[in-house]
């Protein structure tokens, strides 16, 4: 891997996952594999073109927030832990 | 008894004459369904008694004079839908125990209609089209390629009569090809994702497999509908003229891509020819077409979904949901829990996607990526201006590539994944071969499929269905 790819460390220390170096190597070396095989739509013309974020026309058909009822007991089964009507999770703030 | 004996609608007529109870129906489906799950791992959930409840449940309804479109048919949904009471892991230890308290909205609409869920199907690592590497610990996923997608395989051994699914990349149209039966990938919009785990939200959508061609247009219909919790279904988005077919084939003109032939394996030109040809003689006006952006396209629809895919893959951190790692310090913490539980493909694509969208890539490769996903979109829609549908390969090669490596896997999707790009609904044969139409041109498609019923003469009369 090359160590003066300081984007591809920092897009692991963005998204947080522990790899070992190994592992980095590989990573990097598909990320290098993945970088090559994109030069085709690199190239690709586009002059001109907007971008575009939807293959169809979409629109959003919106309405008014109101409350659904819900089971709550059905919701809690999934808190790993709960207590006192809180969901438990761990500390963040010291 | 295997279901693919039967059609969903016969099934649910019997049932609604009261000729067979669903019980008993959905009772011998579920026996089918063991010794077919022991053999091939095809199921990563089988519900057995709780479908026994829901039939019971249709029974009743019977019983009380109800007729319903779907009494007693056994759907498979793929481990990425929501469905109350059952599992939904997606093959990855990020969500191993969780119960989703709600169901989707497309399951809520087929269960509606008297569809029975007797299981789910496995899916890739969190959903991701993807093949079965050597992994690492996060992905419980341990199937081959092609039963990438559980529920067309289901649907092709007789172990559902329907199947409802995602569709990505294209793998359940592949995959449901491979296995000798039809899959649907219908426009986006017009059935919900609610309930649907998402990972691109741009291309994910749903899809359907099953044996028998009519039994897709009654899962379209079925499923079909506004629904106020995915904002994104059309509301009142039909065709503009709304399409009657007269039986009359000159009506309709299908597009050809005859350039396709010398890139396609022998096996697959030869059964795309043979279509051409037997369009022809049936008597539909036929148009050559080229389109060239394909392998652009592909590459643009990868940047685009491991983009995606990055940014929703963040929120499974280990504190509102799945397995966490032990750890004092919160940064650790983050870091060793999705050590824990992201799979190979979903680590892939969390660190190249965020590369990829990083101040000093974005501009060269998702921007980039948006301007070809136009120009596919473009293309696309003056080709079928041309003609009414277009018909493509689905695959290049009949048989996936055993151990292929990740960018020869995405490679098998560049006859599908520029199609879900520009956003068209796509009906998948057996045999290797699409039908596309414009968007929510779906009944063309189940027209045109219609009079291609003398397929199995092409495809060699499914001879290989249930040989999974």
């Amino acid at each position: 891997m090359d160590p003066k790819d300081e984007a591809f460390e920092k897009a692991i220390n963005t998204i947080k996952i522990e790899l070992s170096d190994q592992e980095k190597v590989a990573l990097h070396d598909q990320l290098g594999r993945f970088q090559k095989w994109l030069e085709l739509m690199e190239m690709a013309e586009t002059e001109g073109s907007d971008l575009h974020y939807f293959g169809c026309s979409v629109e959003n058909n919106m309405r008014e927030d109101r409350p659904l009822e819900s089971d709550l007991e059905e919701i809690r089964k999934e808190a790993v832990e709960f207590e006192d009507g809180f969901y438990l999770v761990p500390r963040i703030i010291d | 008894m295997k279901a693919t004996e039967l059609n969903a609608l016969k099934a649910a007529e019997a049932i609604n004459n009261q000729e067979v109870s669903a019980t008993s129906f959905v009772e011998e489906i579920i026996d089918y369904c063991k010794e077919l799950d022991n053999k091939k791992k095809i199921f990563s959930h089988l519900a057995d008694e709780k479908a026994l409840e829901q039939a019971a449940a249709v029974d009743q309804k019977v019983q009380g004079g109800f007729n319903l479109p779907l009494a007693g048919v056994p759907l498979v949904i793929a481990d990425n839908y929501a469905f109350k009471g059952m599992p939904a892991a997606i093959a990855s230890r990020t969500l191993q125990n969780y119960h989703p308290p709600f169901s989707a909205a497309a399951v809520e609409k087929l269960t509606g209609a008297g569809a029975v869920v007797i299981g789910k199907t496995i899916v890739g690592d969190m959903g991701l089209d993807t093949v079965a590497e050597k992994d690492k610990e996060g992905s419980l996923f341990k199937a081959p390629l092609y039963l990438a997608k559980g529920g067309a395989a289901a649907a092709a051994a007789g172990g559902c009569i329907l199947s409802l699914e995602s569709d990505s990349s294209g793998i359940t149209r592949q995959t449901a090809s491979r296995n000798g039966v039809f899959g649907l990938r219908p426009t986006p919009g017009r059935v919900s994702r609610f309930g649907l785990n998402l990972c691109c939200g741009s291309f994910d959508y749903p899809g359907f497999a099953a044996a028998h061609l009519g039994d897709l247009a009654v899962l379209l219909q079925a499923s079909t509908g506004y629904d106020e919790r995915d904002v994104m279904t059309a509301a009142n988005r039909i065709q503009r003229d709304k399409f009657v077919y007269d039986n009359n084939p000159s009506r309709l003109k299908i597009g050809f891509f005859p350039s396709y032939l010398d890139f396609l394996d022998a096996e697959v030109a030869d059964t795309y020819e043979k279509m051409h040809l037997l369009c022809r003689k049936i008597g539909f006006k036929t148009v050559d077409l080229k389109l060239g952006i394909l392998q652009e396209s592909l590459r643009a629809f990868y940047v685009i979904s491991y983009a995606e895919t990055s940014s929703t893959l963040s929120r499974f951190d280990g504190i509102r949901f799945g397995s966490a790692a032990e750890s004092d310090d919160l940064e650790e913490y983050y870091f060793k829990t999705r050590r824990l539980t992201f799979g190979s493909e979903a680590c892939r694509r969390s660190i190249i996607g965020t590369y990829l969208l990083s101040d000093e890539n974005y501009g060269r490769y998702y921007k980039k990526a948006l301007k070809v996903l136009n120009n596919t979109r473009r293309l696309f829609a003056e080709m079928l201006d041309k003609c009414d549908l277009l018909l493509m390969p689905l695959y290049k090669s009949a048989s996936p590539i055993a151990g292929a490596d990740f960018i020869q896997t995405y490679e098998e999707n560049c006859l599908t994944a520029p199609v879900n790009m520009a956003g068209l609904p796509s009906l998948a044969f057996p045999g290797g071969f699409q039908v596309i139409a414009e968007p929510f041109g779906e009944e063309k498609l189940l027209a045109l499929a219609e009079n291609l019923s003398i397929v199995e003469e092409v495809t060699g009369s499914n001879s290989e269905k249930g040989e999974v």
